[in-house]
């Protein structure tokens, strides 16, 4: 364990630290990742005779820090990129255009081979507990990849000690180390998962839905297991769910993504109590709560219509055809992330008209929809 | 199922059960991997079995063809004049104790030369399933993996080869090689065979490489061919080895097809598509049943034998496939 420190650590300081250009809020030394105006595109498939020029923007204008030691929290609907963003910080795509740092280096056009160092650093646990494990072969190969493919330990005892070590760590009985995948639970499969990400010991572990696969039961498990592997080993999370019940429980500060944007970003407690953003409001409306008396009680959101495609997305505010509060304002001008009435710096949100604590976003009534939206769909208003 | 068996257990309260699996003190824990799994299924397959050993009783007697030689005394090639052997107006001699199986036109013992064209068949039926699966599985991976300009490039050439009329273009070749042996009849049906066989290995290969686990070994800084060859490749195993024993009758039947036609083995060699041509004219004219009926039944069985082991063997390999919906 101590050997894959000490190499790590001469791996990240031999890359010279950049200058910030923005190091006014946090210094340098306190962010291991920072993400800025981060976009990528997919082109839309387009065959040899007939070329296609549309794109869908995935990510769209992103700018993200990731301190050191935290759990930083993405949510999101389905298709809202908050996937795309984890997998272009991981350098599994290539991104469209903006910037990748990952401690305090400059990774965002690293070529394969230059990026092979940082990916000792980073590393990723997926969603799918099934589909992450290779069937055919053992797991104790499956853990010790990132030890082979990387070249620490040169002896197979080593790499099998340090394979039977991580699996003691996430709960394993090291002496199902020659066993295969499918002999495994769905738990104890993504807990293989996560003694692969942990093996080499890493900077950042990039958690990708790592339990909406799950029992709720086993959900725990792993969230727990996480955490205290967190305390234990200073980890640094990029944590993605849709569940934010689950972003809750494991966040310190949480990112809610909106069809490639990030529209608001707080920390945990003041995500849950002191939302701005319309849509992070309805979002969290929608969290099922355990008590049936307060969910009775609750402020109940219901937005009209669905995610318009990623393809064309809506100018202005993203969330203008759907939002109950929208005017010409939100047309016309995109809003910027910033921190609204007297929240705390590190609260920002992406709206011109933000919520107060105690509004009721349920009586409100968009402008917009009076003179467009009402004609086409009559029945929005209603509902 | 065992999967459901400690998801209920961890659902009845205590976190720590999840880890413990019944097993037994002192003996090392160990899986069965899928291929272990598969045979055993196999084993279990009477059909498949028995045909097995059919293949092995035929490689047997490839193998031992001199030793039926020195036991009847009579050598592959050697062609006996006599009356016992051939008749006054030349006509083969019908199955005696001296010929068991009878003599051919050209007074040659039947038998053994049956053995020993058991040789020609099973080492071109494996030397070509080999050249086909192995150069299919490689275009496959690559092609599939690769996608991009490779991909389209190899899919040309995969239509390409899947276009030629394959027996006209045996033939020719056949022409201009002049001398004919058993290395030329496999790469000539190695050369054409692996074009299907890539192109059913890159449909599985590109559904692969969009598995989670492909893109794990991606984030992880893996090169292209380790991706290929540790992530992959063993999942084309499986089908790799269904093709090749599907593969095995159609090629022992292609060369008995390319001597038959007088383009494969060429005399004196003893080979059972030869045999069954040169045994036409006499078959037509029921004159000699036995010189058509032994190196034909050689085939029929040997040919049957393979395919019912690869039903076998796919059923195996993937027990989903066809006989749930059998039984």
């Amino acid at each position: 364990m101590s050997t894959h420190e000490s190499a790590a650590a001469t791996s990240s300081s031999s890359v010279a630290p950049t200058p910030d250009a923005r190091g006014d809020h946090t210094s340098d030394d306190d962010v291991l990742v920072r993400v800025e105006s981060l976009v990528k595109y997919f082109p839309v498939q387009s065959t040899a005779l007939r070329r296609s020029r549309e794109a869908v923007h995935a990510v769209d204008g992103v700018d993200l820090e990731i301190r050191r030691g935290e759990t930083l929290g993405l949510v999101g609907e389905t298709g809202c990129g908050k996937s795309t963003l984890a997998r272009c910080v991981a350098r599994l795509y290539d991104v469209t255009s903006g910037r990748i740092q990952f401690d305090g280096a400059d990774i965002t056009t690293l070529s394969r081979r230059k990026m092979r160092p940082f990916r000792r650093d980073i590393q990723m646990i997926f969603q799918d507990p099934y589909g992450s494990l290779n069937p055919r072969r053992r797991v104790g190969s499956i853990i010790a990849d990132p030890l082979t493919i990387h070249g620490v330990g040169d002896s197979r005892r080593g790499r099998k000690r340090a394979v039977q070590e991580a699996m003691e760590l996430v709960g394993l009985n090291p002496e199902h180390y020659n066993r295969f995948p499918a002999e495994f639970s769905g738990g104890q499969r993504q807990r293989i998962g996560v003694a692969r990400a942990l093996v080499l010991r890493p900077k950042l572990i990039i958690c990708d839905e790592p339990v909406s696969a799950l029992d709720v039961s086993i959900q725990a498990q792993i969230i727990n297991l996480l955490a205290d592997l967190q305390s234990e080993l200073g980890l640094t999370y990029l944590f993605i769910a849709h569940d934010l019940s689950v972003v809750r429980h494991v966040s310190d500060r949480v990112a809610v993504m909106y069809l490639g944007k990030v529209v608001e970003i707080a920390a945990g407690s003041d995500i849950y109590n002191h939302s701005r953003h319309p849509y992070a409001r309805a979002l969290l409306s929608a969290v099922p709560l355990p008590d049936p008396e307060l969910a009775k009680t609750r402020e109940r959101v219901i937005l009209v219509g669905d995610v318009p495609s990623p393809i064309d997305p809506p100018r202005g505010c993203r969330f203008h055809p759907r939002c109950p509060k929208a005017t010409q304002v939100c047309v016309d001008q995109e809003p910027a992330l910033l921190p609204r009435f007297d929240d705390p710096p590190n609260h920002a949100a992406a709206c011109h008209h933000p919520v107060a604590d105690d509004e009721n976003l349920a009586d409100a009534r968009s402008t917009l929809f009076g003179d467009e939206s009402a004609v086409a769909e009559p029945g929005a208003l209603s509902g | 199922m065992t999967q459901g068996i400690n998801d209920s257990l961890v659902a009845g309260g205590e976190p720590g059960i999840e880890e413990e699996l019944p097993q037994v003190p002192g003996k090392k824990i160990e899986g069965r991997s899928p291929l272990v799994l598969a045979f055993a299924r196999l084993r279990r397959d009477r059909a498949a079995v028995i045909s097995f050993w059919v293949i092995v009783a035929i490689a047997v007697m490839a193998i031992a063809a001199p030793v039926f030689g020195l036991i009847t005394g009579h050598g592959p090639n050697h062609q006996y004049r006599d009356p016992g052997a051939l008749s006054a107006a030349g006509l083969p001699h019908e199955p005696s104790g001296r010929f068991l199986f009878g003599t051919d036109d050209q007074g040659r013992d039947i038998l053994v030369r049956v053995a020993y064209g058991a040789r020609v068949s099973l080492v071109v039926g494996l030397g070509a399933t080999a050249v086909t699966v192995v150069l299919g599985v490689l275009v496959g991976l690559v092609t599939g993996y690769f996608r991009g300009i490779v991909d389209t490039l190899l899919a040309r050439v995969i239509d390409v080869v899947l276009a030629i009329p394959y027996l006209l273009f045996a033939i020719s070749l056949a022409s201009v090689v002049g001398h004919v042996n058993e290395l030329v009849i496999i790469l000539i049906i190695g050369g054409f065979g692996w074009a299907s066989v890539g192109r059913i290995i890159r449909g599985q290969v590109i559904s692969i490489r969009e598995r989670e686990y492909v893109e794990a070994a991606r984030s992880l800084g893996a090169s292209d061919w380790r991706i290929i060859f540790v992530d992959i490749l063993p999942n084309i195993i499986a089908p790799a080895i269904v093709y090749s024993t599907l593969l095995l009758p159609v090629s022992v039947v292609a060369e008995a097809a390319l001597s038959y036609l007088g383009i494969g083995i060429q005399p004196p060699t003893a080979d059972w598509g030869q045999m069954i041509s040169g045994a036409q004219l006499y078959v037509n004219s029921g004159v000699a049943w036995w010189y058509l009926f032994f190196p034909g039944m050689a085939l029929v069985i040997t040919t049957l034998a393979f395919n019912i082991l690869g039903d076998g063997v796919r059923d195996a390999f993937d027990p989903r496939s066809d006989r749930l919906f059998a039984k």
